[in-house]
């Protein structure tokens, strides 16, 4: 539905050479799904977001909606913003401050003319409806909640029935438990109506709970594109391993075996078995191993694990208890561990336990790579 | 005119315990914030307040010079009769209205298309289009004015000569409303500048994008969407430029008079200097009507400012707008720029600079180049009136200007940090004299002086005392945005370690302050030095100043000094800017 390929954006700065903003950024939409641009601020996720929408204009690549070509620089083609018939919701919400809500709703009908005033009234009170604001039509939009607002800017973006809807961080600017139920909402609206979605957010949250796919970008280019569960399961490098999650561990080990499906590596934790990644390791090679606080099984008295691979025998340091669940750091040979487990499990400072990976849980990494945020 | 709003959470009287009794309760408020607060809004209010008072209610009696002042007789209807049974009376008011509306529609272009195309487009140049729109703001009219009478006469003329060389004519003429509005146009042009580049900053790019995204064409969304939000500003800038041309006196004077074009200001002028015996009751009915029509334009002016704030619903992240390319349009950006420096300061200078070399005023021609001169430089103050001048000169500014930054600092101090409901009236009162034309509050003295003998009257005291009314309004803007940058917590943290009111204002305030303090001083000295209404009202040989002496000048003939004392003056000011923009690093001194 929305076809983006080897899209360019640099932008001219005082020193000699532009900064790339976008770098060859390609994806393909299909028809109803919902694809997330992750990334840290500056990563040109939003700026190739604009770029769809017409609001910045590309140096190089192609951009198709549907069929309809919108841009291309080999051809020349840019379609001004206003006949990309896409929608958007924008950070700010930018809900026009000296309109009410009717009249913000209807300003996309009737800049697109052909319809009777009959029916655009009937149209807002639909699109009112679909956000659960019926009967705010008069209120006037200095007067609306940073909730209100939102949904507004939702059903503005709505009515009109885009091919293809644009959301710009939309709900980073509503508190933390309004922007759950709206991040809930937005799920089943999207589903519902079947919109294809294109979706730029920092936050990882967000990201994985909205998503079909997900691409994550950093310095204008896709480092991985995949479902949030390939994405969290099976990142395609550290820098993506460190995005997703926090507080991963690194361990860093020898390869002494590659099989089939199988990896066994050597490392200061003794022996650890993983999954073989799609990057190819031989005999020998260094790799890291990348473990999330939350991938550990933790054993306390017993010793179900000892002496088997992909267990680390440590002495707990800190011990936190967050509510819903406790957050430890425990030392194995002089390296820090953070581990994460759930609140039922009681530890206390100095006590010996082992740790369990299951190779599934084990993230190999290639060491070559230099992605570091 | 925008206040910024402070921190107003109370500390001092938040810590009272609940159960005192009355007289208890009385006394332990009795601290140093209440007091200065009982104090501050008393002075003030009276020394705002009751100069406004006494026009008001002297334009309602028939007085003689000996009668004029607080008395409660004599009322009489007279006075307004006489005023609105002339018709006279509605040509001037047509004069007046044409002239506001003709300087506001000059700013209006000049200024906008400045703010536009240092907002929106990608003009080249456009970054030091701050500095170069300070340049009107600074320039003092009586200069300007003059400058373009040398520039517009029909028979001396520079344009005029250059249109004639091309075979053109001459087409030019200063003493119409057309160069009146064209010359005031100028001088009040940075205003626009400032308050609707401020309008077109503040509002969020994302409303226009939002609506190119909705389907509306790019002159949709200047129509539907640009426009209507900065209408308001654009509406409260129309008040204030419209305010400012009521209060043009030196344009009027020079440019106006000759052909008959009076206007409110020069009307109440020549009513009291250049009629004998002085028409008072004529003068003080055109005043009050003056405070009528601005007070009127003050709350259209709150009304429209309100409006505008809940129009900036700032959030999200803030994109910078997209630039309009101009494309072939730069080259016409360009040239508007260059036309706007000419216009600001280019050509006025020239000709005054011209004008001071001649040994008597000759238009530019290759034999006149040849007989340049500084004699006017050297002999500037060999006349005798002119150490007095200097002295009087020195003495108003410097007094008023410390005057009005301390009395600023502590009005800032109780509108900003104590929490009173009387604060807010004080910051209210403390904003009057800038909505007022200077002229009014020159008579409200005035008044004041004549009501009983003193010495004050016809010395450079009586100007020290009203220049530093009316421009208190400027000092506060100043302190008020820097006390505003300084946190709370300071204060607080000094206060935690013992300091007492005083001395966190001491050693804490004070020593944050000075720059604000030094740099804002300067700009009201440098904005105060070039007004000459207030003055023209009320000099005499003895208490003359620098802004009468140069208008003196220019009514003596004497071209060549008036050019070598402008030239001077520019340079001084010019300097002092430079400085004072240093130290207060803002664009603050918009306050006109």
């Amino acid at each position: 539905m929305l076809r983006i390929r080897e899209l360019l954006k640099t932008y001219k700065t005082t020193s000699l050479s532009g900064v790339p903003a976008v770098a060859g950024v390609s994806v393909e939409l299909r028809q109803g799904e919902f694809y997330t641009l992750l990334g840290a601020s500056g990563c040109g996720k939003t700026t190739t977001l604009r770029c769809v929408a017409g609001l910045e204009k590309p140096d190089a690549g192609e951009i198709f909606i549907g069929d309809t070509l919108i841009y291309s620089s080999e051809r020349k083609i840019s379609l001004p913003t206003h006949k990309r018939h896409v929608g958007m919701v924008f950070q700010s919400y930018a809900v026009w401050p000296h309109m009410n809500v009717f009249e913000n709703l209807a300003f996309p009908l009737i800049a697109k003319g052909g319809l009777s005033p009959q029916a655009v009234r009937e149209k807002v009170r639909e699109a009112l409806k679909l956000v659960q604001l019926n009967g705010y039509e008069d209120r006037p939009a200095p007067f609306l909640s940073g909730g209100q607002q939102q949904r507004v800017a939702l059903a503005r973006a709505l009515i009109y029935e885009p091919s293809v809807l644009l959301l710009d961080e939309p709900l980073s600017n509503l508190d933390a438990k309004l922007r759950s139920d709206m991040r809930f909402e937005l799920k089943q609206l999207t589903r519902r109506l079947n919109l294809t979605t294109l979706y730029v957010t920092h936050d990882q949250l967000e990201a994985l709970s909205l998503s079909d796919r997900i691409a994550v970008m950093n310095r204008g280019v896709i480092l991985q594109e995949g479902t949030p569960q390939e994405i969290y399961r099976l990142p395609a490098n550290s820098f993506v391993a460190n995005f997703i999650g926090s507080g991963m561990n690194m361990l860093e080990a020898t390869v002494v075996a590659a099989g089939d499906s199988r990896v066994q590596l050597e490392s200061r934790w003794g022996p650890f078995e993983c999954i073989r990644p799609t990057v190819d390791f031989v005999h020998g090679d260094k790799a890291l191993i990348g473990i999330r606080p939350e991938s550990f099984e933790v054993c306390v008295g017993g010793h179900a694990h000892e002496g088997s691979s992909n267990t680390v025998e440590a002495r707990v340091e800190v011990a936190t208890f967050t509510g819903d669940g406790l957050e430890f750091q425990a030392l194995a040979d002089s390296k820090l561990i953070r581990g994460r487990t759930n609140p039922w499990i009681n530890l206390e400072i100095g006590q010996q336990i082992y740790l369990h990976c299951p190779p599934e849980r084990c993230l190999l990494l290639s060491s070559a790579e230099s992605f570091k945020g | 005119m925008k206040r910024p709003d402070g921190d107003r959470i109370g500390t001092t009287l938040a810590l009272t315990p609940a159960p005192l009794g009355f007289a208890q309760a009385f006394l332990s408020r009795l601290n140093f914030s209440f007091l200065l607060i009982m104090i501050v809004g008393v002075g003030l209010g009276a020394l705002i307040l009751i100069p406004l008072g006494l026009l008001i209610l002297n334009s309602f009696r028939d007085v003689t010079i000996g009668e004029i002042g607080f008395g409660l007789d004599k009322f009489t209807l007279q006075n307004y009769f006489e005023a609105y049974g002339d018709p006279y009376t509605y040509t001037m008011l047509f004069n007046t209205f044409l002239f506001a509306c003709g300087s506001m529609a000059v700013s209006f272009i000049l200024g906008g298309t400045m703010a536009y195309l240092v907002e929106r487009t990608d003009a080249p140049f456009r970054r030091y289009a701050y500095g170069l729109m300070l340049v009107p703001l600074i320039m003092p009219n009586i200069i300007n004015g003059i400058a373009w009478i040398l520039l517009l006469s029909p028979r001396i003329g520079m344009l005029n000569q250059l249109t004639s060389w091309f075979g053109l004519g001459r087409p030019f003429n200063p003493n119409n409303l057309w160069a009146m509005s064209w010359v005031e146009g100028i001088s009040i042009s940075p205003l626009a500048f400032l308050m609707l580049g401020a309008a077109l900053k503040q509002m969020d790019p994302a409303l226009e994008d939002a609506a190119a995204t909705a389907g509306a064409s790019p002159l949709r969304v200047l129509r539907k969407i640009t426009l209507p939000v900065v209408l308001p500003a654009i509406g409260g800038v129309a008040v204030i430029q419209f305010v400012r041309g009521l209060e043009g006196f030196e344009v009027p004077l020079l440019l106006g008079l000759e052909k008959g074009y009076v206007v409110f200001s020069t009307s109440i002028w020549l009513a009291i200097r250049m009629t004998f015996p002085p028409k008072y009751g004529l003068a003080f009915a055109y005043g009050a009507t003056i405070i009528l029509l601005a007070g009127f334009a003050l709350i259209l002016y709150q009304r429209m400012m309100s409006r505008t704030e809940r129009f900036t619903v700032v959030t999200g992240k803030a994109y910078r707008a997209r630039t309009v390319e101009l494309g072939r349009w730069r080259t016409v950006a360009v040239g508007f720029m260059l036309f706007y420096l000419l216009a600001g300061i280019g050509l006025p200078f020239f000709t005054l600079l011209w004008a001071s070399v001649q040994h008597i005023y000759r238009a530019p021609s290759w034999a006149a180049l040849q007989q340049l001169t500084l004699e006017h430089y050297t002999g500037l103050f060999e006349r005798q009136d002119a150490i007095i001048m200097l002295q009087n000169t020195v003495i108003l500014i410097t007094v008023s200007t410390v005057v009005i930054m301390v009395l600023s600092l502590i009005i800032s101090w109780v509108v900003l940090r104590v929490k009173s409901s009387g604060a807010k009236i004080i910051d209210a009162i403390s904003f009057l004299p800038q909505a007022m034309p200077a002229i009014v509050m020159g008579l409200g003295f005035m008044i004041i002086f004549l009501s009983f003998r003193n010495p004050i009257y016809g010395s450079v005291w009586i100007l020290v005392i009203a220049y530093s009314i009316r421009f208190l309004p400027l000092g506060t803007r100043f302190t008020h945005a820097g006390l505003v940058q300084i946190h709370k917590e300071l204060e607080e943290a000094a206060q935690v370690c013992g300091g007492n009111t005083w001395l966190v204002f001491r050693r804490v305030l004070f020593p944050l302050l000075t720059p604000t303090l030094v740099g804002g001083g300067l700009f009201v000295a440098i904005l105060s030095i070039k007004v000459l209404s207030m003055a023209a009202l009320l000099w005499t040989p003895k208490s003359i100043i620098l802004a009468v002496h140069i208008w003196q000048t220019w009514e003596e003939g004497n071209f060549a000094q008036v050019g070598a004392l402008s030239v001077l003056l520019m340079v001084l000011i010019g300097a002092l800017t430079v400085v004072a923009h240093k130290l207060t690093r803002g664009d603050r001194w918009m306050a006109g």
